[in-house]
């Protein structure tokens, strides 16, 4: 049976993210334990993980692996972008993949892609190095999915860029039609703010 | 945004269940975390995954059995319960969401009382 959270004391409570405390006072379920998170915590952490991206940027990288014929399809995509960096590049398309997640035709279009040629042929081995810095939101967002996917943040970046660049090279006119109505504007979009 | 705003955008008829709750939770969210007993997700996790459940779902709702705890006094007087599954990848899962709107006369936010795997489905290699 749930815990109606009857008896509520008012705590230091110690939450857990990025390999670091964001500590606050808040209400702790006497009865079960549970402890409140509301409004206010969530305007404190978000507080807290500015702060925190300003003093140790490097726990919001990502560092992930890209096969030579990864790397060359997207030069391919980054084409119209003169002037646009890779890392650039790298985090339009994964804030593509997080915005995309919940569409029921992208699911079915992942689903598709990673039984396809073009994903497996994006996976071998041989791998070039790279390291992109989100900012806090995104960060937590991937995380939060790589948990989900029991991933790391590094294997679901990975992975997202991968999905997105099959559907871009899979020879489909689903998965062409896809690309021209749900990636390709958004990519445009988001680069030429970059 | 002001309350009177807030109210109207969470009582519109032309909304569905799950564009009122993801926009509640937007507005003032009461999430229990840390439970003993069969915890809930993380808050993070809730707030990534809501957005998964399909657009047309139709909550159960039911009379609330507590009304102590915190807005347990001006909370509605029922309580929404549903379930949605997640198949993304080779992964599909069954979530349960639980909770209530908050306050009765003036709806602003939402407390989830519940959000956790039901069932992990499959994994398929």
């Amino acid at each position: 049976m749930d815990c109606y959270h009857e008896n509520l004391v008012e705590k230091r409570i110690e939450y857990l993210t990025l390999n670091s405390k964001f500590i606050y006072t808040g209400l702790e379920c006497s009865d079960c334990g549970a402890t409140l998170w509301n409004s206010d915590t969530d305007r404190k952490f978000n507080s807290w993980l500015e702060k925190l991206y300003k003093s140790d940027r490097e726990k919001f990288q990502i560092q992930f692996g890209l096969s030579k014929n990864t790397i060359s399809c997207i030069k391919k995509i980054s084409e119209p972008f003169p002037g646009v960096g890779i890392s650039a590049l790298f985090k339009a398309i994964v804030a593509i993949y997080l915005e995309l997640g919940p569409n029921t035709t992208f699911q079915k279009i992942i689903n598709k892609v990673i039984e396809g040629e073009v994903y497996r042929s994006f996976r071998v081995r041989g791998k070039d190095r790279f390291k992109i810095q989100f900012k806090p939101m995104p960060l937590m967002e991937i995380n939060s999915m790589a948990e989900f996917f029991d991933e790391t943040p590094a294997q679901f970046v990975e992975e997202g860029i991968l999905i997105i660049l099959s559907i871009f090279v899979e020879n489909d006119q689903k998965l062409k039609d896809f690309w021209e109505e749900n990636i390709k504007n958004k990519l445009n979009a988001l680069l030429k703010v970059a | 945004m002001d309350y009177r705003k807030i109210h109207e955008e969470l009582t519109d008829n032309k909304k569905t269940f799950i564009e009122i709750l993801t926009q509640a939770a937007g507005f003032n969210l009461d999430y229990w975390n840390n439970r003993e007993k069969r915890p809930n997700e993380t808050v993070g996790k809730f707030k990534s995954l809501i957005k998964f459940a399909p657009k047309n779902i139709k909550p159960k709702w039911n009379k609330r059995i507590s009304l102590k705890g915190h807005y347990g006094k001006i909370g509605e007087n029922t309580c929404f319960e549903f379930f949605f599954n997640i198949q993304l990848k080779r992964k599909k899962q069954r979530y349960k969401c639980k909770g209530y709107f908050f306050d009765k006369d003036y709806r602003r936010g939402v407390v989830i009382q519940t959000f956790r795997v039901e069932t992990l489905i499959k994994i398929i290699k």
